[in-house]
């Protein structure tokens, strides 16, 4: 990533994000590289407050959107464009922490051979026994059972969840420490395969 | 700053409003603002609005509604709704709908992209009237449930109908711009917001979160093949039913006996809405029957009580979409004609537990929002802005049938994504991909939006070109697609053949045709119009003769036959303008009349006609 | 683009599916996960412990169309080869066949790591 204090194209006052300079008003072109961090002026970190991140997000529609731009010249009209496609992006993605961390490790491992299937020890053999227990409680209709199931699974994921902030913030301290990623790519390759079961559990009301 | 108008083309009416300098409002007054989306063919032209929904009676078989509820679907989507409605519908290539007019053979045919474009020009020509101004630019509404194919077909129709299309914007987003942001309205600026709309042929409950500036559409979900279409005809089945057991001999099955029952269903309807009963004769003149009966409140209730349970269904569906509960929603606005009906509307109020904002008229609220929203795009507001959604995923068919996402439902737009494709074998220049929308695992239970073709991919070894697909969906909902192959940095072709709408081509074409005979075409239309308008002035001025001969002299009466033959003779010819210039001749002779019954309803047919032309 | 119907058949009626007796020596069972969707696959081989030829396969895929067609076409391929002849199938062999789209390659790729974890799984409880 580059993040060397990017600066506005007409004005060159620094830019709080790489897609519009607040100080002079003016849609920035941007690289196809560029990552979301940039893209709503954040340290590229997991820590973020989602009230800042929300009021950020909603600093640059009002800017950026296409609606904005109805009598612009063509050129700036497709700008505004791509540039609020991405900053939708963007924002759906470091607000959802899930989300979030998978995109945090992609941009950290980048440098690093990570292996991107690790799992916990013995936990694939649980998955495929879970999923062939919940093909049985699926046909019998076990309500009760499915949500004990549900409950369950759903406090793993919780569990996980909870150790991504830790995880990234000893990452933070130790850049050295590779195996903290493969931790965090675990964890991540984890959930995944409990959302996968929790998706085949029918909501109850 | 050129003004951009909102229009909300409905199911069954349509209308327009823009920003005026007291604030918003509705283009047009009483009669005039509201513009019935029903055609009538006569001749080589449409009579639209008003003039044609006179004739659904006497002239069934040309004269065509809710054409809404065919825009960019296929026969077999429409199933029951075809026998229906009392026009013929046929599928052309490509499942192409399209509307038959004639008895025999040569027939003519027009898709629903036309005849829209018909209703958009109506309002486009009212809306020119009454601003004393040209319009080139519009907001045009369309339920938010409406797929990608049904926006390509709303946007055909307006640009057939020589209207830029500014933005197309969802018809709920719409209403809770016109809501959140009038002063007198006592909505909470910072909170969740469900609007139910119900109209006369779809269906649609969105969340918004407004927050500030920001109207930010959450989730939203729909029909859209139900609405008060639907009352009508559960009702019309229901009076089938009774005039059968006194009659077992009738027929219904022609178009004048559908446009009968239709009509009296929708007045039944109405009445309900204010009376909790209502009185109904239904006449059948060539089959010498005539049916008189009463219809309950209640009956009536029971009897559409699993179609708003329908809609609840979705609500229910939509909340858990937002993953918000009902006692988080902090506010409800009703939209629609349907909504009115207080079944309707006691069964959302007992659903959120609250009471709705009805404030401002349901009718109207959509095209109000919709000018709103035209007036930020012409630049003339910057305090507030609309994001919405894409409300069903877009994606691709990948094995086996199986819908394979791309865009996921409900994200916020304009968005794009990008996917890879290679070959399968070497030395392949082009990949056949299906584009589908839906939400469904299934590609048969998606719809089928269309097929592009990737062409011009460099001659390379199977597996090896690397075609980066960009799937890019505008602030309008619609989908474009483009292509390059990385390895090369070749731009590869794309073209897109539509599954039920108009190619580009195929547009153009219309409007050719329609530029063609635009001039004929419009002296015909003028010509229809103002010899409907001179029967109708005759017949006011002999119902009334007995008035013109106690207030006006022999000599003025002398004076009015003579100008009453010399119209009859114009209608014969072909000049409008002739016969516009003999009609107002005669509105002059019979202005001392002016403040008697006759002259009055002389004049409001003469003033009607003009302020419409 | 329009599949085959020998590969809607695999997606619509998946062959070989089902399990073999674990404990017998003679079967060598591969579990491997696709992290990119959480699908979880088990595939297993017999082997004629005279000739080396794997004579039946059976999996059990709890994933997507793609990933079940995969396996189910794996398992069929596999039948009837040697274990080394097996060791050489590509997942590019079953993206071919099925004309997966890039979205579901993973499949393919979960479906030969499968093959080449049962082969090794029977090799390590024969190696005397």
């Amino acid at each position: 990533m580059a993040f060397d204090e990017p600066a506005c194209h007409t004005c060159e006052t620094t830019l709080v994000s790489r897609l519009f300079c607040f100080s002079c008003n003016a849609l920035q072109p941007f690289p196809r590289e560029i990552d979301f961090f940039e893209v709503l002026g954040f340290p590229v970190s997991f820590e973020l407050k989602s009230v800042e991140l929300e009021e950020r997000y909603q600093q640059l529609s009002l800017e950026l959107h296409p609606d904005f731009y109805g009598s612009a010249p063509e050129a700036e009209q497709l700008l505004s464009e791509t540039a609020s496609a991405i900053l939708n992006t963007a924002y759906k993605t470091l607000h959802e922490p899930t989300l979030r961390a998978g995109y945090l490790l992609h941009l950290l491992a980048e440098k690093q051979q990570l292996d991107e299937r690790s799992l916990p020890e013995g936990f694939l053999a649980e998955m495929f026994f879970l999923q062939e227990e919940l093909d049985e409680l699926l046909d019998s209709v076990n309500s009760v059972e499915l949500s004990a199931m549900h409950d369950d699974l759903q406090n793993r994921k919780i569990d996980i969840e909870a150790d991504y902030a830790p995880l990234f913030k000893k990452h933070e301290d130790h850049p050295e420490n590779s195996g903290i990623l493969q931790q965090l790519q675990t964890h991540l390759n984890a959930e995944r395969y409990l959302r996968r079961l929790l998706e085949r559990i029918p909501a109850t009301d | 700053m050129k003004r951009i108008i909102g229009i909300d083309l409905g199911t069954t009416n349509s209308l327009c409003a823009t920003v005026f300098e007291e604030g918003p409002e509705v283009i047009g007054e009483g009669e005039n603002a509201v513009t019935p989306s029903v055609l009538s063919r006569i001749d080589s032209g449409w009579l639209v609005g008003q003039e044609a929904q006179k004739r659904r009676i006497s002239n069934p078989e040309n004269t065509v509604f809710s054409i809404k509820r065919l825009m960019g679907r296929d026969l077999e989507e429409l199933g029951e709704l075809v026998n229906e409605l009392p026009y013929k519908i046929v599928e052309g290539d490509r499942k192409l709908l399209k509307v038959r007019i004639g008895e025999s053979e040569p027939y003519q045919d027009f898709t629903p992209q036309e005849l829209s474009a018909e209703i958009l020009k109506k309002i486009k020509q009212r809306a020119e009237t009454a601003l004393g101004e040209s319009v080139e630019k519009a907001v045009i509404t369309v339920p938010a449930y409406f797929d990608d194919a049904q926006r390509q077909a709303t946007r055909a129709a307006a640009e057939i109908a020589g209207l830029e299309v500014a933005r197309i914007i969802n018809e709920p987003t719409a209403a809770a711009i016109a809501y959140g942001l009038d002063e007198k309205q006592d909505l909470q600026k910072d909170g969740h917001v469900a609007v139910y709309d119900l109209g006369g042929g779809t269906f649609d409950i969105s969340i918004l979160k407004l927050s500030g500036k920001i109207f930010k559409v959450v989730a939203t979900h729909g029909n859209t093949q139900l609405g008060g279409d639907d009352f009508d005809q559960a009702l019309v089945d229901i009076l089938k039913k009774r005039i059968l057991q006194q009659h077992p001999q009738a027929q219904f099955d022609d178009p004048a006996s559908k446009q009968i029952l239709k009509k009296t269903a929708e007045s039944i309807k109405i009445e309900l809405s204010f009376s909790p009963e209502t009185a109904y004769t239904l006449d059948f003149p060539k089959q010498d029957i005539s049916f008189t009966d009463n219809f309950k409140v209640e009956d009536f209730e029971s009897l559409i009580s699993p179609l708003v349970d329908e809609t609840l269904e979705s609500c229910r569906h939509v909340l858990k979409q937002a993953k918000l509960t009902q006692e988080q929603i902090d506010e409800v606005v009703l939209v629609g004609g349907s909504t009115v009906v207080p079944g309707v509307r006691r069964k959302i109020e007992t659903f959120f537990g609250r009471s709705p904002h009805v404030a401002i008229d349901p009718y109207k609220v959509v095209a109000i929002g919709a000018g709103i929203q035209g007036h930020l795009l012409a630049g003339g507001r910057r305090d507030f802005l609309l994001l919405d959604v894409i409300p069903l995923a877009l994606g691709i068919e990948t094995l086996g049938g199986t819908f394979s996402k791309i865009i996921t439902g409900n994200t916020t737009i304009p968005v794009e994504e990008s996917e890879t494709f290679t070959t399968n074998v070497d030395d392949q220049t082009s990949i056949d991909v299906n584009i589908y929308q839906g939400e469904r695992e299934l590609i048969k239970d998606c719809r089928a939006l269309g097929q592009f073709k990737l062409r011009g991919i460099p001659p390379m070894k199977g597996g090896f070109p690397l075609v980066e697909v960009m799937f890019r969906v505008d602030a309008n909902g619609i989908l474009t697609v483009s292509a390059s192959e990385k390895r090369s940095g070749k731009k590869a072709e794309i073209e897109v053949i539509p599954f039920h709408g108009l190619t580009q081509f195929e547009i153009e074409r219309i409007m050719d045709d329609s530029f063609e005979n635009a001039i004929d075409d419009f002296n015909e239309r003028q010509l229809i119009e103002f010899r409907l308008t001179a029967e109708r002035v005759f017949q006011g001025i002999e119902h009334n003769w007995n008035v013109a001969e106690s207030a006006l002299s022999e000599t003025e009466r002398d004076k009015i036959r003579m100008q009453m033959e010399v119209v009859r003779q114009s209608i014969k010819g072909q000049d409008s303008q002739a016969l516009k210039a003999q009609l107002d001749t005669l509105g002059e002779l019979t202005r001392p009349l002016a403040d008697t019954a006759m002259g009055r309803s002389i004049l409001t047919e003469l003033q009607g006609e003009s302020a419409d032309s | 683009m329009a599949y085959s119907e020998k590969v809607i058949d695999h997606y619509s009626e998946p062959r070989n599916v089902g399990s073999l007796d674990k404990s017998d020596l003679n079967v060598g069972t591969g579990l491997v996960g696709a992290p990119e969707c959480g699908d979880v696959m088990k595939l297993q081989i017999k082997v004629d412990p005279e000739t080396k030829e794997i004579i039946d396969a059976k999996f059990k895929t709890f994933g997507c169309g793609s990933a079940i067609a995969s396996s189910s076409l794996a398992t069929e391929w596999v039948k009837g080869k040697s274990i080394d002849e097996a060791m050489s199938i590509q997942n590019t062999d079953i993206v071919e066949e099925l004309s997966l789209p890039p979205v579901k390659i993973h499949c393919s790729v979960l479906a030969e790591d499968a093959i080449k974890a049962a082969i090794s799984d029977y090799k390590s409880r024969n190696q005397d």
